[in-house]
This record gives C-alpha cells, structure tokens and sequence, in this order.
C-alpha cells in the first residue's frame, strides 16, 4: 500500500514548514500530529521501523485531510495521499467500532447512516427523470448534516433557473471509505453504482452541493476508471456561471460570512463564485474572517476525524467561530456546516440564495 | 530506556504533557538532518520551573535531553542520538513583553521567528536575523545555533541580539546570563557562550532579545549570470566597492531550477543570479542602486531585474527562502535532497574560489549533484547534496565529496559552519578545523555537564563518523 509513495516519502525534507499552518498541529502542538509526522510515521510502517499500533492509529486519524499542509509542501509532498494510504495500513485491526460502522452502512445500506431510510433523492421531493444532461447529486452528507435543507434549496434553485436537470438514485459517493482508509474494493462498488446510474440517465454533467462528493467524482474515481465522458462541477460554480442578478433577491441580509470548505478552495480553487453569488445579493451584511481563501481554516469535520476524535472537531470549529464572531457562518459544504450548526448559526449558500430570492 | 521510577514522577507533574506513545517517540526522533534516533519519551514543560524539575530528574536518573523547537535542525541537533527525553517547546511560546523604549522583546523558546516580527512589526520594529526557516524556526531553536540568515552582512546572527537569557543548567539549577542593558561590560559574557551551544550546555527557557527599527524601504535587485565565478566575484566587488546591502544571496542553477519547479517563481535560468536587497531611503537606494548595476554589468551579468513592488519582493524573498526544501524538486523522484556539508562560511573574497572549487569536487562524483546558494554577501554559502539515499554508492560518494570540500573550506580559511551548527554531519571537520578549540569548549562543556546529560553525543562530544544513525532505507554496512 505504502510502496508506490516512497519517493513521495523521501522526498519530504522534514523542512516543518507544514506544522505551523496545519490546524491540527495547531490544536495538539505536538510535532507527532503535524503533517510532517504522519509522513515520518508513514514511513516507520514502510520500513518496518514502526509496528501499527493504537499510538499510530490516533496520528493518522487526527488529520481532517484539508489539505493545507499539500498546499504549503515546498519539496512537492502530496501528504494527503501519503495519510490516506498509511490509514489502509491500520485500518484493518485499529479503526475503530464508530468508522467500521459508518463503512459498513455505506457497503451495505448506500448511505453513511445506519437507519433505513428512503432514497436520498426522496428528500428533495424530486424524482429522478429517464434522460438528463444535467444530474443533481445530493450526497448523504448533505441528507443527514443540514437536514436534507441543503439539498432541497439546490434543487428549487435549479427548477427556478429552469434547468432540464435529475436527480439521482444515488449512493454514498465513497468518501468517508477514503478517509478511514476501508479496501479499494469497497470504494470501487460505490463507484461503478453511481457511475452506472448517471450514464443510464444520460448524465454530461454532474452537479455536487457537497465537496467530497465533488472530489470523489472528479479526482478520485478517475484513479480507477475513465470518467471524461463526464462533467463535474460544484453547485456554486454553476450557479455563478448562470449569474443570477441582484434584482432576482430581497435587498440586505443578516451579517455573514464565508467558510471556504478545503476540498472546493484548495483542491478546485473555487473561492469567487460563492462571493460573487453572495455579492449579487444588494446590501449584503458580509464581511471575510481573517483566514479566508487559501488561508481558510478547516471547520475541524474533514477527513472523517469526528468518527475518531470528536472533541479535536470541537477545539477546531470552536477557532473558527470565533473568527466568524456574531455573523452566521455560510458555507457551501454540509460537512462544515453539520459542524459549525453544533455551535452556532450556520447555513448553506444554496439556503441562503434560496430564502433571499424574489419569488 | 527511561527508569520505571522517573517516567512515574514524569507522569505525577507533567500528566498527559509527557508522551511514551511508539509514534510520537518514533517522530520526535527526526529533524531535518540525515539522522534518526527514537527518543524514549517526550515531554512538553510549560515554564521554567517544570523544565527545571525534568531536568534535575534526568540528571539523578542520567537519562540524556534533547531539547526541540520546531526540529527543524540540519546537523542532528535535535535527534537523540542517544534516546532518552526530547523537550519539545511548543507549549513555551509567549511574547512576554515588548519593550521598545528598551529596545529589547522577552520571549519565551516556542516563539516562532515569524510571529515575533509580526507583532514587532506593529511597532515598527524587527528583529533583523531571517534564516530561510524563519516561518517555523523558534527563538530557542535560533539562539541554540546562532542561526542568521539572509541579512547578517548588515545586521548580524542571533547571537549579536542575545541581551539575556535564562537558562537551566544541566545539574538543575536556574541561571539568569546576560543583562538588560544595552551595554555590558559585567564579567564573562555566558549568554553568548550559549548562543550556539546547541542545547549542550543547559536549557534556554526565557530570552531577551534586542529589536531594530525597520527600515524605511527596500529594492532588490536580481542579477543573472552564464559564468558562476563572475556571479561570485560580483559579490566580491560589491562589498570591496564599498557597499553594505541588507543582504547579498547567489543561487547556482541546480537550485534555481529547483525552486523555479517548486514555486513557479520567475527567477531568471542561468548559471547563477545574485539577488541583492538594498534598504534606506528612496535616495538611499537610488545610489546604491547605480552601483549594484555597474558591478554587475562589468562582470557580464546577462540580465538585470530590480522590484520595490512589494508583492514581487516577497515573492522573491520568500522564493529564495525556500530554495532548501525546494531541492527535491530538481530531479522529482530520482534525486532527493539529503543534509550534508549543508553550511560554510568563508572569508567573502574567497567566494569565488569556494564556489569553483565546490563544482570541480562535484564533477568527479557521478552519483552526486551539487546545488550551491546562500548568503555570500556574508562569506557564508549552503551546498546541498541531491542523490538517491537508497544507492550505498552514492552515500561512499557523498561522503568523500563532504571531506574534500571540507577540507577546501578550511585550506581557504573558512570554518565548517556560518549558521547551521555542528551536531553529528559535521563534528568530525569541526575537530579537523579547530582541535585545539574543541579541547576547551569539552573541558566547558564537562564543567557544566558532568554527567553528559545534556543534548549528548553532538558537538564537542562527537568522536564517530557521519554516516551514523541514517533515516534512510539503506544498508551501508558495518554498523549500519
């Protein structure tokens, strides 16, 4: 598993210019949770020099894979990928009940959550069409972090810009198989599900209210198949390219701002379009937290890290609320906003556009 | 192996502040050097007093301590070679005053060079050293090595900046060296005996440091060149001419094609450039200026660049800062930058003949490539070693490639380090440099460590080879 990253592993200088912007370190401040750790104990369990054990467990799970320390790397470390491969190496005989769990619902049931429940399009109250070019994927997160909200704002956003658009019968796209580090095999089935059902209904493009989803889609299913037949794009660059006009909404809103959700501002470099859609609202109350863009801090939920250490996930949104001070927190990831709603008020971007429009 | 006993009164008064986890034991055994020591337990002390009682207990038990900032160390100073207790200082890192009327900040250790200028910078004040780790780089870490930097030519190395430090002495008790004052003529001068020291000879756990106004403006010029000993005999003649810049940085092409690959930087592709920052007045910099240009035109530079733009001046600051780490990015996957004979410092006007004869020394290794930067303007150049750490070959290489540049080195007068420290990779040249020196620091560092608890195995204390205790997957045989 870890073969194919030894050079990656070589290649890190042990420079430490990760561990001052990775807000886990920052968190913990011990340099065996810092990025630079968990490529040097990835490298331990390459070499044999470090046994799995539950000491190895913890530093690897304690990471929301948001990518800060890839974006920092001067050598050119992709350190996320280096984590997610050591986690197959653990994951076996030291993830824990709460991540077997959640694994297991998504290979048995589809979704990440043990309840049987109806469809995940269900939710949005719109059936899948035979034929679309254009697909709307939920994604469970979405479902279970915003109360299915997010969803149901997407799609009476899309019906409103009269898109001929779907939904899908969808299953969990396979992230949270990704993050605890579950078999190939695992992620695959959940792959060739979906892929399946967007090219039976004629899908070109797919659209994804949630960043994983979006992630998993446009850069991890292509590691196993050809996906170029096959558009991806999050909700709000699509919605940015519509351009929807400040006439279209009631003038002024409660003070806001913005999370950038690491997957869509680092890894897709989406950080204007949900501005710009925020700004096409007149007199908008918004101001940015002082980390913002590629600086944005990681709400604390990624990478699964709530499933192994919530109270961390806490630490980390309670940092950045209070950047966010009194303003609600808009986000266009259900995961950021599922973690930030524990504490404070916090929306998705699809709900806001949607309640501040003239309809 | 810690004695059950002291790990027990560890664990009474530091609670979950002391770790004996595999993974955290197996990580704090790294630093940015070539080593890898597991330590047996790390501990993360919150003030003086704490550090004080683990290291009173680590002398009774003689259990070694290394003490470890941001373990960003290139020469081994923060493996324990010799397992034990690593210190880690991240939870000692207040601001603790700001005194600008005294022209001086108190810090603790775990304070990050960075961030202290940040908050000095509201002030309109800095402090001057910015070695190229400045980002992560901790106050204790930089006093420990005398780190410098980019703008010693003008304004010094840490050690010029060191008013007063407290530190606890490896027998236990805390001392409080240096003073408060601008000037001070009271006796031996032990602060800066520990600046440097590199955590051999006692704990830094609080440091007054004296600040600079910032300056009123800066340019820097870039200056491109096809002939590397022109490149370097520019430097020469800027400082000969007279002319004092806030820095002086030359950069060969291995490194600025590393660093062009890493950052996309639009540093100019040719056999060297010498990045000048010029600082004072408008006027100031106009003048000096006209004469960086002469320099450089009369040694052939191919091409001149010159910003005051201050995103472009960070862009190539912050480009060249991160040349090092960027090494590996030169031969992605094939080469990999590994620390050795990383850092020497050499009358200025022998630059040329140091960089020539570098190149020359790397052309009869073929498993090696050479990249040459660092802060000439100062006499002080960076060699980093690109090679495949898995070859056996190409470490037998390395290895004789260290010792003949060491030895040209010392043959024009230089000395084995200019800011990054002795540690392991390069004890055995530093006894070959300065025998006779090394003598008295050990008889010091015996007096004031008689059961060689402190940071053992490094330094004055090192008698073995270099190719010791490798991080690398590589059997060399022997001990290896």
């Amino acid at each position: 598993m870890l073969e194919e990253y030894v050079s990656e592993m070589m290649q890190c200088t042990s420079c430490s210019f990760c561990t001052v912007t990775c807000p886990v370190m920052n968190v913990l401040l011990t340099d065996a949770s810092s990025p630079r750790g968990r490529v040097q104990i990835a490298y331990g369990l390459y070499t044999g020099e470090l046994e799995p054990d539950k000491s190895v467990a913890k530093r690897l799970y304690e990471c929301t894979t948001c990518g800060m320390c890839d974006s920092t790397c001067p050598s050119g470390v992709h350190i996320v990928d280096v984590i997610k491969a050591a986690r197959k190496v653990v994951y076996p005989q030291l993830a824990v009940e709460k991540q077997k769990n959640f694994a297991g619902n998504i290979s048995e049931k589809g979704h990440t959550y043990g309840e049987e429940k109806e469809p995940i399009w269900a939710f949005t109250g719109f059936a899948p069409k035979e034929k679309a070019e254009v697909a709307y994927f939920m994604g469970c997160k979405v479902s279970a972090e915003t109360g299915h909200a997010q969803g149901i704002a997407a799609v009476n956003l899309l019906k409103y810009l009269e898109e001929n658009f779907t939904t899908l019968d969808e299953v969990c796209c396979g992230a949270p198989l990704v993050n605890v580090g579950a078999p190939e095999e695992k992620i695959r089935a959940q792959m060739e599900k979906n892929l399946g059902e967007i090219r039976k209904r004629g899908v070109k493009k797919v659209l994804f209210s949630c960043p994983s989803c979006y992630y998993m889609f446009a850069k991890v299913y292509p590691n196993h198949t050809d996906v170029s037949d096959i558009e991806f794009q999050h909700i709000v660059e699509y919605l940015d390219e519509k351009g929807l006009k400040p006439e279209d909404f009631e003038a002024g809103t409660e003070p806001i701002t913005y999370h950038d959700p690491c997957h869509l501002g680092r890894v897709f470099g989406v950080y204007d379009a949900p501005r710009n859609l925020i700004k096409s609202i007149p007199n908008a109350d918004y101001k940015e937290m002082e980390h913002n863009r590629e600086s944005s801090l990681c709400c604390g939920a990624g990478g699964s890290l709530a499933l192994y250490e919530p109270s961390l996930t806490k630490k980390m949104a309670d940092r950045r609320i209070a950047e966010a001070g009194e303003r609600t927190i808009v986000s266009a990831c259900p995961n950021c906003i599922g973690n930030f709603s524990k504490h404070t008020k916090a929306i998705s971007i699809e709900e806001l556009l949607w309640d501040m429009l003239r309809r | 192996m810690i004695p059950f006993d002291m790990l027990k009164e560890l664990k009474d008064f530091l609670g979950e502040r002391v770790s004996t986890a595999p993974a955290d034991t197996y990580v704090f055994g790294f630093d940015a050097s070539i080593h890898h020591h597991k330590a047996d337990a790390i501990v993360f002390p919150k003030s003086a007093k704490e550090v004080q009682k683990i290291v009173r207990l680590c002398n009774k038990y003689r259990v070694p301590i290394t003490p470890r900032g941001s373990g960003s160390a290139l020469a081994g100073q923060a493996v324990p070679i010799r397992g034990g207790v690593v210190m880690s200082f991240k939870r000692m890192n207040e601001i603790k005053a700001v005194r600008i009327e005294d022209l001086q900040v108190i810090v603790e250790p775990g304070v990050i060079n960075d961030q202290l200028n940040a908050e000095l910078n509201k002030y309109g004040f800095f402090f001057p050293p910015s070695p190229g780790s400045g980002n992560v780089a901790t106050i204790g870490g930089m006093v420990a090595m005398n780190a410098s930097g980019m703008r010693a030519l003008k304004y010094g190395a840490t050690r010029d900046y060191v008013m007063a430090l407290e530190v606890v002495l490896p027998t236990g008790e805390i001392a409080h060296f240096g003073t408060h004052t601008i000037k001070d003529a009271s006796s031996y001068q032990m602060a800066k005996l520990i600046a440097g020291s590199e955590g051999t000879l006692g704990i830094i756990t609080e440091i007054t440091l004296r600040i600079s106004p910032l300056p009123k403006d800066t340019s820097i010029v870039l200056a491109a060149f096809e002939d590397t000993k022109m490149a370097s005999q520019t430097i020469s003649d800027i400082i000969a001419y007279p002319l004092i810049p806030a820095s002086v940085e030359f950069m060969d092409r291995v490194c600025l094609q590393s660093v062009i690959n890493a950052r996309g930087v639009d540093f100019p592709l040719v056999d060297a450039v010498v990045m000048i920052e010029l600082e004072g007045t408008a006027d100031d910099i106009k003048n000096d200026l006209k004469k960086v240009e002469k320099i450089a035109g009369k040694n052939g530079a191919v091409d001149i660049r010159v910003s005051s733009d201050l995103r472009k001046k960070t862009e190539w600051l912050e480009a060249r800062k991160a040349v090092l780490p960027s090494m590996s990015q030169y031969a992605k996957g094939k080469m990999f930058m590994v620390s050795l004979a990383d850092d020497m410092s050499l009358p200025i006007s022998k630059i040329p003949d140091a960089v020539y004869g570098f190149h020359k020394i790397e052309k009869k290794h073929e498993h090696v490539v050479l990249g040459v930067y660092g802060h000439a303007g100062d006499g002080n150049l960076h060699t980093i070693f690109l090679i495949d750490p898995r070859n056996p070959e190409a470490w037998k290489d390395a290895e004789k490639m260290v010792g003949e540049m060491y030895d040209l080195v010392i043959d024009l007068g230089g000395t084995v380090s200019g800011e990054h420290g002795i540690g392991i990779t390069k004890a055995p040249f530093m006894w070959k440099e300065k025998k006779d020196s090394m003598e008295v620091m050990k008889r010091i560092k015996r007096a004031l460590d008689p059961n060689d608890i402190m940071n053992p195995g490094k330094n004055v204390e090192w008698d073995d080879g270099i190719l010791v205790d490798l991080r690398y997957p590589v059997n060399l045989g022997g001990d290896e």
